[in-house]
């Protein structure tokens, strides 16, 4: 698997505060890596020493493209804190912003309108900014950071704000992207978007990795299962005293039963009581929400 | 190495043209651009406009009854002939139908000139009514009259009569012989008053500039540019944008103005030719009157671009940002001084501070001529003080420029700057 940047052991301090503490990864081509931790837990910093906006006090960000020279022009960048000039033309700012990542204008013009027309923005070209919805102004910020065909795309909440519509729109053009060979870095706290699209999880904790996996053996790892049952019934006392249950949750009609690391479900579903009325049940691993909640408490 | 200083360089350029396009482009600009000499006109107009307005109503026509006794009324009535709207009459009947005639009358008077006059040196005009309007250059022309009239009563030459009637003028000059070419001045002062104007748009770029980086962190523009473009090629790219978009104002003003002056003139001096005008501007001084403008602009722009990351907004600037951005205007503190005395203990000290040498050295240049040692230390000062200005500022733009939500305080821009 080629990779197309490698992150070895920065950290960065302001003033006495360590907020970025020795993190390392890689992100290859044509991946999803989400980039996952709470507010303040150092994602930003880490972005922003990537895109050369803040340097690290220590460690190396190493890019393997061809040209090295000029290697902000290979990446799109759509970060957290974003907007446009809310005076300027839509398809002027694009433009813009496409010419000062090195992308030719007359091919840049041509995308401008490809993408216009896909993101059903045809007739906004010569909008202003301010004259846009907060969605269309989204999918405009959207179209700036992909127009020059980059290697890498660095994504910062890309979602927020968004209706499902343009969340589906967006997951569709960002899955294309990956499959097309763009790197993609994606930064969420929506964490049913960033299990949807994700192969791998890069998660920072008070400035520390804590996890750095695929998807998959990151569940396998840590997430155990869970065994949701609709029930008309207070089902939660029987199944107290079962030594497979880690913990119970109860909401309405729903009992959720966390069950403890190693537990089969199809030994679990085997002892389910036979005096329970069941509407529903569903066994699944814990999701990523619950993972990413037990991790931050637990560190 | 290379590589990182021509991208700086590229991306600047690349910042200044979107500068320029979005400043020229935008309508609020291209309508003060066109309309602002066009107020200035109108403001400089209505004055005059309104003296025109409020000039008293023409004065009444007045008619004065000369009762002669020594025989000057001809000579009399030539003098006073180009004198608007007053007419003389002689009057040869007695005195008391005379004054029975204009009694009453605001627009008659009499004057009964006798012997007596030499004597007591007395003349007296009777008017019709208190509010009767004698011009006051008949007053003049009588007295004139009647000197010359005595003069040659006691036999002195018509010759010696009118410069004696012309009285004497004082002129005031200086030691040295001066050219009295009243366009010398205009010549002199030319190449000044354009690099002072310079100098006054590119500070209004200096402010444009700041507005620039402002409206970046307003629209949550900055980190985007910062992903493409280092913080140094985006704030040089403004200063210099800005400025080019001053320059394009400037012009425009000077073609307004140069008009102005090719078809109205200059009050006092009459016509002057555009081309020569234009020769004034290029002097043998203008390269360093520029060289000290575009300085003291580089200076300002980078203090500017600076302290425009450090707010949100200009009308929420906290004290020390105020205070910054005042010091422009240190400089007009200096101007009195310095045309009072160039030579002095103030221009001097003006000189060699930084944030008032620009000015300073542009009044100096012009009044006097300075030894190359008096003109080489600025020069030095300037151009050292600029270039840590600017690093100065890079610093606290790059930093400043990605906090979002809070002005910044000296402590902590005192903190980006040690980093």
């Amino acid at each position: 698997m080629e990779t197309l940047l490698n992150i070895r052991n920065i950290s960065k301090q302001f003033g006495k505060n360590t907020v970025v503490d020795q993190v390392s990864f890689d992100v290859h081509k044509g991946e999803i890596l989400g980039v996952l931790g709470p507010n303040g837990a150092g994602k930003t910093t880490v972005i922003r020493s990537i895109m050369d906006i803040i340097r690290p006090d220590s460690g190396e960000i190493r890019f393997n493209f061809q040209d090295n020279n000029n290697f902000l022009s290979q990446i799109g960048y759509l970060p957290e804190e974003r907007g446009l000039y809310r005076d300027s033309r839509v398809t002027d700012i694009l433009l813009y912003l496409a010419q000062l990542k090195e992308y030719p204008r007359d091919r840049a013009r041509k995308r401008v309108l490809e993408y216009l027309a896909k993101f059903d923005l045809e007739n906004a070209g010569k909008m202003k900014i301010k004259e846009l919805s907060r969605g269309m102004a989204q999918k405009v910020q959207f179209i700036g950071a992909i127009l020059h065909e980059p290697a890498i795309l660095i994504l910062d909440e890309p979602f927020s704000g968004l209706d499902p519509v343009s969340q589906d729109v967006f997951s569709e053009e960002i899955r294309n992207l990956a499959r097309n060979g763009v790197a993609v870095l994606f930064s969420s706290h929506q964490m049913n978007l960033v299990e949807n699209l994700c192969d791998r999880i890069f998660m920072i904790h008070k400035g520390k990795k804590v996890l750095y996996d695929t998807l998959l053996r990151i569940k396998q790892d840590f997430g155990s299962f869970k065994c949701e049952i609709m029930s008309e019934e207070n089902i939660r006392d029987k199944f107290i005293n079962f030594k497979e249950t880690e913990k119970i949750e109860q909401e309405g009609l729903r009992t959720t039963i966390y069950l403890k690391k190693g537990v089969e479900p199809g030994q679990f579903i085997q002892k389910l009581p036979d005096n329970i009325s069941i509407e529903e049940v569903t066994i699944k691993r814990d999701s990523l929400h619950d993972i990413f909640v037990r991790t931050v408490t637990e560190n | 190495m290379k590589t990182v200083q021509n991208n700086t360089i590229r991306n600047g350029i690349k910042v200044a043209l979107w500068e320029i396009r979005k400043l020229v482009w935008n309508k609020a600009f291209i309508i003060s651009l066109l309309l602002t000499p066009v107020i200035w006109g109108l403001f400089m107009g209505l004055p005059r406009l309104f003296e025109k307005i409020g000039e008293p109503a023409a004065a009444p026509t007045t008619y004065i009854y000369i009762v002669d006794e020594i025989g000057i009324y001809e000579s009399l009535s030539q003098k006073v002939s180009d004198i608007d709207n007053l007419f003389l009459r002689k009057h040869s009947g007695p005195i008391d139908d005379l004054r029975n005639r204009i009694e009453g009358d605001e627009n008659a008077g009499y004057v009964h000139i006798t012997e007596e006059i030499f004597e007591t040196r007395l003349i007296s005009v009777m008017t019709g009514t208190g509010d009767t309007h004698i011009p006051l250059a008949f007053n003049t022309r009588l007295k004139e009259t009647l000197t010359r009239y005595e003069l040659a009563m006691h036999n002195v030459e018509a010759g010696d009569i009118e410069k004696i009637v012309a009285g004497y003028f004082v002129s005031v000059s200086p030691v040295i012989e001066e050219s009295v070419d009243p366009m010398d001045r205009v010549r002199k002062w030319v190449p000044p008053i354009f690099a002072m104007i310079i100098f006054f748009m590119v500070f209004m770029s200096g402010m444009t500039t700041m507005q620039s980086a402002i409206s970046d962190k307003r629209d949550k523009m900055i980190e985007i540019l910062l992903s493409s473009v280092s913080a140094s090629s985006l704030m040089y790219g403004k200063i210099i944008g800005n400025f080019f978009a001053g320059l394009i104002q400037l012009a425009v003003y000077l073609i307004y103005a140069l008009m102005f002056i090719h078809f109205l003139g200059i009050p006092g001096l009459g016509h002057i030719p555009v081309h020569q005008l234009l020769s004034y501007i290029i002097s043998p001084e203008l390269p360093l009157l520029l060289f000290f403008a575009l300085a003291g602009y580089l200076l300002f722009s980078s203090i500017y671009a600076g302290l425009g990351a450090t707010m949100e907004d200009v009308m929420n600037a906290g004290n020390f940002q105020g205070i910054i951005m005042l010091l422009p205007a240190l400089s007009a503190l200096f101007i009195s001084p310095v045309i009072g005395n160039p030579e002095g203990i103030i221009a001097q000290i003006g000189s060699y501070i930084p944030f008032t040498a620009s000015i300073v050295m542009i009044l100096r240049i012009t009044l006097i001529d300075l030894a190359l040692i008096e003109i080489v230390i600025p020069v030095v000062i300037l151009l050292a003080s600029t270039m840590f200005m600017a690093k100065l500022a890079g610093k606290i733009f790059r930093t400043g420029m990605l906090m979002y939500g809070k002005e910044a305080d000296p402590k902590e821009m005192w903190k980006w700057l040690r980093q």
